[in-house]
């Protein structure tokens, strides 16, 4: 990996990310609604129209459920499609082609069909978009075996990891968060920088607790382990990055180190990955070492209200996270 | 309203208390401060007051029948008053318990209502593997957690030799207040059960049932509870003391005569028979003041001697099933008729069981006298927290040379018991002697 960094915002470094795997690979090509002449919803594709043209960064009708199926069957002819879904929220019309088709094909052709695309989609509310367009859906597709989910939390995540979902074989939801889009970050200029799915990184390492935590809530996790830190408390935060496939021997070791797990997103708590992660834990060897029960901190199980107000308190506030730590701790 | 009369209590252990007679009928009209009832504590009987005047209504409990204390036992009230619903009232530690788990209860709703599943350990599963990694019983570990749940650290503070102690039995003394350190264990390896704990709080379930066993010649019988508080203070004390005892004979000739001189006055006076055991206990009173290490006792702590300005004497008086040592406050102040008047008042209520449970505490020295039967020597045990305890034995008539002659002289030995820890050979010697010098001239006395 070079050690030429560069500053730039987690929008930037998706679209470093797509720049640079299109400009190694011809196969390799961008679609979806207004991604071209208008740079995308949230200006990620900005320039990438100039740079490619029209044949690469593809503007679409308003049709996810075309998008999905167009991506899957360009990816099943060897093409390496990246699709754009505005808001995650649409991805509901996009199921269709996404769970039956693409998620399906490599296992029931015995392996002979490779699905090589990526679904990009920024989820997560903050930004006063309302019920329709603030979810954050990760867990249906975690429940869909073929399909690869991956939720990057800083700008050279993001990048590192939406290299490795574009060369990956098989399908590949990439969750980005909107609220992070503007939020800069130390990126690897090296465009060989590729971070694996599948594996997770301690964002910071301590000894007292382990907070699981990944997407929007990170940055406000690690806020909190740094103000927690100058008051004697210890804390380990760990990104799994990747949903599926899950880094569980990273999870694992480190609540077997601390004892002790907290586990924070923005989605709802109920069915939500957080129960997948605590019952990983629970299973492994990591029960044993336990020294209190796994917390759970999530979004309330309500639609995103329109109210800025009402908006922020659906989803864990720095205040809970800390209440967590020193709940956990007996404090 | 009508009013509760309740079994008092009339002192800081008294657990509950016997009714022995009520001297009113229900419906019977009493005066407050009459005496409605008497009643029977662990040691001595007493009259209970009516506190208001009034009908007695109700009575709840009849003669004969055991309650604990503060319990209604009756209510008094204007004619035809309703009395209010009687309900058992039979608060036990464990009714205590419940109430404080129910209250603790209350306090923890917010959580979603869990089944509290009895006789498990609430333990972390870090903390059951560290206890499974050192082969140590969760059941003896005392969990900091929330509602006591063991945690890590906890198992791996835990020292062996710690108390062992069943949850429940660490749960009433905790409720109870009581030292883990001052209950001794009956359970496996010494391991403290609920009825040890509940035996330091006299809550021990009574059986007073006799029970003849399988022979037909053989009876176990429950001790009544005097009996074993002698028990109990007899054994501490003869296994915490290291003693031994002095013997001297006095010649009791003046203390004979000194008797019938004062007898006839002392007996116009105050109606009263002065006895030799007087004289002996204001002897002893007045020797007392001059060897303030015999009346001294040991601290708690085994670290200090208590010194005493005054001599507040016990007197040994046995009863058919027992025995107590009443109290004669500032004995050394006292002239010989005063002590005449002390002593039988205190010698007559204790065998009718009238005295009051202050009446038996704090005493400096303890006089035990067993001449009466014809004794004439013994080694008696040191009445605690005393240092010593003075035997007296019966006057024998025998030949004791004078001058050069045989003489018949009425002699008595006197047996001084004395604590090793406070008391050396020479102290409790020289108090004998001065004890000794003061009955065969016992003018000095009345000085």
């Amino acid at each position: 990996m070079s050690e030429q960094m560069k500053e730039m915002t987690y929008k930037d470094a998706v679209k470093l990310a797509m720049v640079e795997e299109m400009r190694k690979d011809e196969n390799v090509f961008l679609m979806g609604e207004d991604v071209g002449l208008y740079g995308g919803a949230f200006g990620v594709s900005v320039g990438m129209l100039e740079e490619f043209g029209e044949e690469r960064v593809r503007d679409t009708p308003i049709s996810e459920a075309a998008i999905a199926g167009a991506a899957a069957g360009a990816a099943v002819t060897g093409m390496r499609p990246i699709a754009e879904i505005m808001f995650m929220d649409f991805t509901t019309i996009a199921m269709d082609s996404l769970v039956n088709q693409a998620a399906k094909m490599r296992y029931m052709f015995g392996g002979k069909a490779k699905v090589p695309m990526v679904l990009r989609a920024p989820g997560g509310s903050g930004t006063g978009a309302a019920a329709q367009h603030s979810q954050s859906l990760e867990a249906w597709f975690c429940h869909v075996p073929g399909l690869k989910v991956v939720v990057p939390g800083t700008a050279a995540d993001a990048k590192g990891l939406l290299k490795a979902a574009i060369r990956d074989d098989n399908p590949v939801v990439f969750v980005e968060q909107k609220t992070l889009y503007k939020v800069k970050g130390s990126v690897p200029i090296d465009d060989e920088f590729i971070i694996p799915l599948g594996k997770g990184e301690i964002k910071k390492e301590g000894e007292d607790v382990t907070i699981i935590s990944y997407g929007r809530m990170l940055p406000r996790v690690l806020k909190v382990a740094e103000e927690l830190e100058e008051e004697g408390i210890s804390v380990e935060v760990l990104d799994p990055r990747t949903l599926v496939p899950l880094d569980k021997e990273l999870i694992i070791n480190s609540v077997k180190k601390t004892g002790r797990a907290i586990l924070v997103n923005e989605a709802c708590k109920t069915g939500g990955y957080l129960g997948e992660i605590a019952s990983v834990i629970s299973e492994s060897e990591a029960f044993d070492y336990l020294d209190a029960p796994i917390i759970r901190l999530a979004g309330l199980d309500v639609p995103i209200p329109y109210n800025p107000e009402l908006e922020s308190a659906v989803v864990p506030s720095e205040k809970q996270i800390r209440d967590a730590v020193f709940k956990v701790l007996n404090r | 309203m009508a009013i509760e009369v309740i079994m008092p209590k009339a002192g800081m252990d008294m657990q509950e208390g016997q009714i022995i007679k009520w001297y009113k009928n229900e419906g019977d009209y009493v005066e407050r401060g009459e005496v409605l009832l008497e009643i029977m504590t662990d040691k001595v009987n007493m009259e209970v007051e009516a506190e208001t005047s009034g009908y007695l209504l109700k009575i709840l409990k009849n003669n004969g029948e055991t309650v604990p204390v503060v319990t209604p036992i009756g209510y008094i009230g204007e004619k035809g008053e309703e009395i209010p619903e009687v309900k058992e009232s039979k608060e036990t530690v464990q009714d205590k318990l419940e109430i404080k788990e129910e209250i603790e209860e209350i306090k923890t709703k917010e959580e979603p209502e869990v089944l509290e599943i009895k006789d498990k350990i609430r333990a972390t599963p870090a903390a059951r593997r560290m206890a499974r990694e050192r082969n140590i019983n969760l059941f003896e570990v005392k969990g900091s957690g929330p509602k006591g749940r063991i945690q890590q650290i906890d198992v791996e503070n835990y020292k062996e030799g710690d108390i062992k102690i069943t949850p429940l039995a660490r749960r009433i003394a905790e409720v109870e207040g009581i030292d883990l350190e001052n209950i001794i264990g009956s359970g496996f390896e010494g391991k403290i059960i609920k009825e040890d704990v509940l035996k330091l709080v006299g809550k021990e379930e009574k059986n007073i049932t006799e029970e003849v066993m399988e022979d037909g010649r053989t009876r176990v019988v429950p001790m009544s509870n005097m009996r074993k508080i002698i028990a109990k203070r007899m054994s501490e004390s003869y296994f915490s003391a290291p003693t031994f005892t002095l013997n001297t004979e006095v010649d009791m000739t003046k203390v004979i005569e000194l008797r019938r001189t004062v007898k006839e006055q002392i007996l116009e006076e105050t109606k009263k028979k002065i006895t030799i055991t007087d004289i002996i206990l204001l002897a002893t009173a007045r020797a007392l003041k001059n060897h303030p290490l015999v009346n001294a006792s040991l601290s708690e702590d085994g670290e200090n001697i208590i010194y005493h300005d005054y001599v507040d004497l016990a007197m040994a008086v046995g009863l058919e099933n027992g025995l107590l040592t009443p109290v004669i406050r500032g004995a050394d102040k006292m002239t010989l008729t005063e002590i005449v008047v002390a002593a039988k008042d205190v010698t007559e209520r204790t065998i009718n069981m009238k005295l009051l449970p202050d009446e038996l505490q704090g005493s400096t020295f303890t006089v035990s006298n067993l001449g009466m039967y014809g004794i004439t020597h013994f080694d008696p045990i040191i009445n605690q927290p005393n240092s010593a305890i003075l035997g007296v034995n019966t006057i024998v008539e025998k030949l004791v040379p004078v001058d050069g002659k045989a003489k018949v002289k009425p002699m008595m030995t006197l047996s001084l018991t004395v604590d090793h820890r406070v008391i050396d050979g020479v102290v409790g010697a020289k108090f004998l002697q001065d004890l000794k010098s003061l009955l065969e001239n016992p003018i000095k006395i009345l000085i």
